[in-house]
């Protein structure tokens, strides 16, 4: 057999596959190894620590309160097309008079009554036990896509709604609160009656609602669950009735989404204490190989008093948007014609929320702690990419880029020799638009020499030749650090960055942060 | 079962491998798996991770960020005995095959670093990894030796992994040696 031969840079330049993954272009502009709803990357169970996970964040650019629909202009539009009540069962005060209504969000309660109910009610959901972990929403989003498809026991599984992650508690009427699979918000939902004679508007009650929302992904399946619960907290007057009074509610989405089902509010009754509860499924609509889509669901929902007209509609604000790709899918197709290729299959297909920037945690206690200490040197010397503040690093998915930054960090043989055992190992990473070579404002190399590379139990993890000439002692911003790393260290951590890239579906351009523990 | 005489399906190119890594991957998998192998040449991922579905195998290597040279053959029956001579380390590891179209996976870019071996039925098969030039550094240039793999597929009539040949340092440093 012939001794293979090293191709050139630009033999190397053109692409040694022999199926046309052209059909992967990346219009884009996307856990950790141990499944979490935050980012931590994972540590096989061997690791004596469990990484701290990153907290949820709060959604950028949101207002919170909300009372434009009762503001005046609003209600004389409303009340020129309302008509004077006649129902017999109205309340005889009413009958004769035009009753009309108006929603708002979170504005503060009016009265210690109402406030104490507010936390009574709030308290009780909190308490209900067994929020969801990563295993109970997956098995959820596959019994939609199971139940799409006909299975009928599939749709049983989804019979009762999930009770909130506590940090959704945590963040109550502060909109909505992301993580990298999970959108949730706590509303304060308040309806407010008023009747008309003579042109004279009078509020003549007020009914008081929580509206519990939570969206959920997963990072494998391209179905995105929306859950909402609308529960009846207070009332008064008008608003205290919980006779005859109903609540009806519905999903829609926008985007690259098609609704896979609709529960509507079970039961519809708008009355104390009464848990009015409804999930939608959406299905991912870009499940070509490549596909990149963008989806916002969104639950309307109204009241109605039976002798009134329906409340004005209740429509939840935008969540961040949910982002459902399959460019981490290769379909295998060695035709390689976009047109005949067809999807790989949910295996591809995943969903995230792309406002989360997830984080990789590297623990300086786990299974490759050479790479965290460099890691957390290299941001202490002032380079990019460290939790919470960034700035942030972006994935890089560009072969040649990636070859770059890793040839200008760490130069390969002969000209930088490794020592036995050791690779070479550069922060930033190879594979971040950041990295030595790509980085937008250029720099130079450091490295790091003892003492501060000398950790007892650890040792010297950093070792270079003085003749290669790499500076010690550098801070700033740009530029990149290199280190001779134990092999092991160097190659598992870097798988574990790869997992972390597909488990959070950080897409080629997407940011994200390294946070050494 | 009788050996046969040739491979149905050889084909030779090169895959650009990442973490020192590439892996024998089914429609739908992405670049990339977690473990290396035991026996530090080939072997089945240790856990079934959801981002890892589809991954049947991987190969490790003494490069990092570089090309290996790979010959895949995939036979309909179990080869001739693989004379190890002039290799360095050599295994065999039985996998279930899912079906679909065999690629080796390499470095996780748009595109990919991949090398597509056609289609297999589903079915268990023997994966015999033998590789040669794992020594020569995790960083190679110009004219220095390019790390070679051969790989072999065929329908299996026996199981349990055997190490034919085990002789890199490269092997041993993935053992933990």
């Amino acid at each position: 057999m012939n001794e293979p031969t090293r191709r050139t840079p630009a033999e190397r330049r053109r692409p040694a596959i022999l199926v046309a993954a052209s059909a992967l272009i990346l219009t884009g502009g996307l856990t950790a190894v141990v499944p979490a709803a935050g980012a931590a990357t994972a540590a096989p169970a061997a690791t004596a620590d469990a990484p701290k996970p990153p907290p949820p964040t709060r959604a950028a650019g949101q207002r919170v309160t909300d009372t434009a629909d009762c503001a005046p202009s609003s209600l004389d539009a409303r009340s020129a097309k309302a008509k004077p009540v006649t129902d017999p069962r109205a309340p005889r005060e009413l009958r004769g008079k035009k009753v009309i209504s108006c929603v708002q969000t979170n504005v503060p309660n009016a009265s210690k009554e109402s406030t104490d109910a507010r936390a009574a009610a709030l308290a009780a959901q909190r308490g209900q036990a067994g929020a969801p972990d990563e295993e109970t929403l997956r098995t959820r989003l596959k019994a939609a896509q199971a139940a799409r498809k006909g299975d009928k026991d599939a749709r049983a599984k989804l019979a009762d709604n999930l009770p909130l992650p506590d940090w959704c508690h945590d963040h109550a009427f502060d909109g909505w609160w992301v993580l990298r699979t999970a959108e949730c918000q706590i509303a304060d939902i308040t309806v407010l009656y008023f009747a008309e004679t003579n042109g004279r508007r009078v509020h003549v009650g007020t009914a008081k609602a929580l509206e519990f929302s939570y969206n959920y992904t997963s990072s494998d399946i391209d179905t995105f669950a929306s859950q909402i619960r609308v529960v009846k907290y207070w009332g008064e007057r008008a608003g205290s009735t919980d006779f005859f009074s109903n609540i009806y509610g519905w999903s829609t989405c926008s985007g690259d989404c098609k609704q896979n089902s609709d529960s509507g509010l079970r039961p519809g009754r708008f009355a104390r204490d009464v848990n009015n509860d409804g999930q939608a499924f959406y299905d991912n609509t870009r499940t070509e190989t490549g596909g990149i889509g963008y989806a916002t669901p969104n639950w309307h929902w109204f009241v109605h008093l039976v002798f009134f007209l329906p409340s004005t509609t209740r429509n939840q604000p935008d969540p961040p948007r949910i982002r459902c790709d399959n460019a981490f899918s290769t379909d295998g197709n060695d035709l390689g014609d976009p047109a005949s290729s067809r999807s790989a299959g949910v295996i591809g297909n995943g969903c995230v929320v792309p406002s989360y920037v997830p984080t990789w945690i590297v623990l300086k206690n786990g299974l490759y702690p050479t790479v965290a200490y460099h890691v957390e040197a290299a941001q202490k010397s002032g380079l990019p990419g460290a939790y919470p503040n960034g700035p942030v690093l972006h994935r890089l998915q560009d072969p040649a880029k990636k070859r770059q930054n890793g040839d200008t960090a760490c130069p390969p043989a002969p000209t930088w020799v490794r020592p036995a055992g050791k690779s070479c190992d550069e922060y930033p990473m190879r594979s971040t638009y950041e990295g030595a070579s790509t980085a937008p404002t250029p720099g130079t190399a450091r490295s790091f020499a003892p003492p501060t590379q000398n950790v007892p139990g650890v040792g010297e993890w950093c070792e270079m030749d003085a003749a290669w000439n790499v500076p010690t002692g550098v801070t700033g911003p740009t530029g990149w650090s290199s280190c001779m790393l134990p092999a092991r260290d160097n190659s598992g951590a870097g798988a574990l960055l790869g997992g972390f890239y597909k488990s959070n579906r950080v897409l080629d351009n997407d940011p994200f942060l390294v946070w050494p523990q | 079962m009788a050996s046969s005489a040739a491979p149905a399906v050889r084909v030779t190119g090169t895959v650009t491998v990442e973490y020192n890594r590439f892996t024998v991957a089914a429609p739908g998998a992405s670049p990339g798996c977690l473990d290396l192998p035991r026996n530090g040449l080939v072997g089945a991922p240790l856990e079934a991770r959801p981002f890892e579905a589809g991954t049947v195998a991987v190969i490790a290597t003494g490069v990092a960020y570089d090309e290996v040279a790979v010959t895949a053959e995939v036979w309909t029956g179990e080869p001739p005995a693989l004379d190890t001579t002039g290799w360095q380390d050599a295994a065999v590891i039985t996998v279930d095959w899912p079906g679909g179209q065999v690629r080796l996976l390499g470095e996780d870019t748009v595109p990919p670093s991949e090398l597509p071996l056609g289609g297999l039925p589903a079915g268990r098969y023997r994966l015999l990894v033998a590789g040669r030039h794992r020594d020569e550094g995790e960083a190679r240039s110009g004219a220095m030796p390019v790390e070679e793999y051969l790989i072999r597929l065929w329908p299996a009539s026996s199981t349990g992994e055997r190490v034919l040949k085990a002789t890199s340092a490269t092997g041993a440093m993935w053992r933990g040696g």
